[in-house]
């Protein structure tokens, strides 16, 4: 064990350096965080040539492409409210263009991106998902959720776009079903 | 082991002076039952020693990842579940159980999947993703 | 870094977490707590570090910090003071057997020392660690490292020899 107070000092740093909204939430216990890190993208792409997978083809570009990714989920409203402030900041300072907003039963969701010269490929990938609850009474085991989803790399969005149409794994049919309760 | 060298390495010990090796040495000295009387004070100590060592952590490791309110990370966990499980009937010589990189593999599919639903209900009613590329700047509303 | 890896890593200090822990806490109940509450946030850090080649120190100096921070509290103060009493007294009715009583006595008095030497004594006695590694786990100089371990073993020097001479004294 040498030389290693730097590292530590240094790590314990980057947990209090400028905080985004992914890392403030990240401990966070009303808060659910999943995050893959480059280093991470890098170890999935070789698992993805390994793999006897016959889904896995279609990621392995996908894996390629993305540096990181990023998403927070919560039922908390109060959160919900701070990650759209963020998201607004965000949006303005980074200069991304707003890619569509869709609503799909009870949500809103708005895509954001940072494009680059070919129509097809972004830099970023901002993804938000908000429940739209106001008034209502919630049945089922669906509680509202509130989605931040972040992607950045060098980004096929056709290619993303394409994924649920071919879906063949048994995991993939059943987010099918659950998106249609 | 000379008794000379032994009663120098206590000194030493109780100085905080001694290294390591030393002081391993006077361990396992002082572990036998009999010792140089001038030196059966100081066995109490090492035994205490020798009995705090064997100590270990009988409680169980808190592994679970985070799944809070996330319906993907239980389905990708399924699916990996399943895939597994498929995988060994096929070929029995690969474990079941995933590696974490399998995992994340599955978590990230399900979450692209999930993104893919999103992005292609906003241009439902588009026949082609040539349409698609054009309208990429576009604001689209779709109810 | 993967589960996997974590795991085996973390398999090789939890031990030593625990007697740490146990130490500074007494309670058996509170240092397995202890162990397994610095693991759980060890883990959740796993996503950003990619790999840390001393994870085990960290775990270490993570856990010093955690049990320092819980002495604070008001509960494990209290939880601390019924252990120490409870030490005592069954040092008391071990008097019949010299050589238990020796111990319990010992190892009462270790726990009237400071902190500092307890920390110091745990981690060169019972884990072993070298002055450098446990200059990084108490976050000091290893001058001040040094100085602890000296003095607490002198003090412990002399509960010895007072001990031992007091034995023969009631033999006699």
């Amino acid at each position: 064990m040498k030389k290693n107070i730097l590292i530590i000092a240094l790590i314990t740093a980057a947990f209090s350096w400028g905080q985004d909204v992914f890392e403030k939430y990240e401990y966070d216990d009303s808060v659910s965080y999943f995050s893959i890190s480059p280093k991470m993208f890098q170890m999935l792409a070789k698992l993805s040539l390994e793999t006897n997978d016959p889904e896995a083809d279609k990621f392995i570009k996908l894996v390629e492409e993305i540096e990181s990714f990023k998403v927070i989920t919560t039922e908390s409203e109060g959160v919900a409210e701070e990650i759209q402030t963020w998201v607004d900041k965000y949006i303005k300072v980074q200069n991304l263009d707003e890619l569509m907003r869709v609503r799909d039963k009870g949500a809103h969701v708005n895509f954001y991106v940072k494009s680059t010269k070919n129509d097809d490929r972004v830099k970023k990938l901002l993804m938000f998902v908000t429940d739209i609850t106001e008034g209502q009474i919630n049945l089922g085991d669906r509680n509202p959720e509130t989605v931040l989803l972040y992607l950045s790399g060098d980004i096929d969005l056709t290619q993303i776009s394409k994924l649920v149409n071919e879906m063949n794994l048994p995991g993939g049919q059943q987010l099918g079903k659950l998106n249609e309760k | 082991m000379e008794l000379k060298q032994l009663h120098k390495y206590v000194y030493l010990y109780f100085e905080g002076q001694a290294t390591l090796e030393q002081e391993t040495i006077l361990m396992d000295y002082f572990s036998q039952p009999v010792v140089d009387i001038k030196l059966a004070q100081f066995k109490p100590y090492f035994e205490i020693i020798a009995s705090e060592r064997k100590q270990t952590f009988k409680g169980q490791l808190p592994m679970k990842p985070s799944s809070k309110n996330n319906w993907r990370r239980a389905v990708a966990i399924a699916a990996v579940a399943v895939f597994g499980f498929f995988m060994t009937q096929r070929n029995n010589t690969q474990a079941i159980q995933p590696t974490a990189e399998e995992l994340v593999f599955e978590e990230f599919k399900a979450h692209m999947y999930f993104v893919s639903q999103k992005l292609n209900k906003g241009h439902e009613g588009l026949a082609h993703m040539e349409t698609f590329n054009q309208t990429t700047n576009r604001f689209i509303k779709t109810d | 870094m993967d589960e996997k890896t974590f795991l085996k890593r973390i398999l090789t200090v939890q031990d030593s977490m625990f007697r740490l822990s146990k130490r500074l806490l007494t309670s058996t109940e509170e240092a397995e707590d202890a162990v397994q509450e610095v693991i759980t946030k060890l883990w959740a850090n796993m996503t950003q570090m990619a790999t840390l080649s001393n994870i085990e120190g960290y775990a270490m100096t993570m856990t010093k910090n955690y049990c320092l921070d819980r002495l604070k509290s008001k509960q494990a103060s209290q939880l601390r003071l019924v252990h120490y009493h409870h030490d005592k007294a069954t040092a008391s009715l071990d008097k019949q057997i010299d050589a238990r009583d020796s111990v319990s006595k010992l190892m009462v008095f270790m726990k009237d020392l400071p902190e500092q030497q307890q920390l110091v004594l745990q981690l060169r006695d019972i884990e072993q660690y070298d002055f450098e590694t446990i200059a990084q786990i108490t976050e000091q100089s290893e001058g001040a490292v040094r100085v602890a371990l000296s003095r607490a073993r002198k003090k412990i020097k002399a509960q010895l020899i007072k001990a031992h001479n007091h034995g023969i004294e009631t033999a006699s």
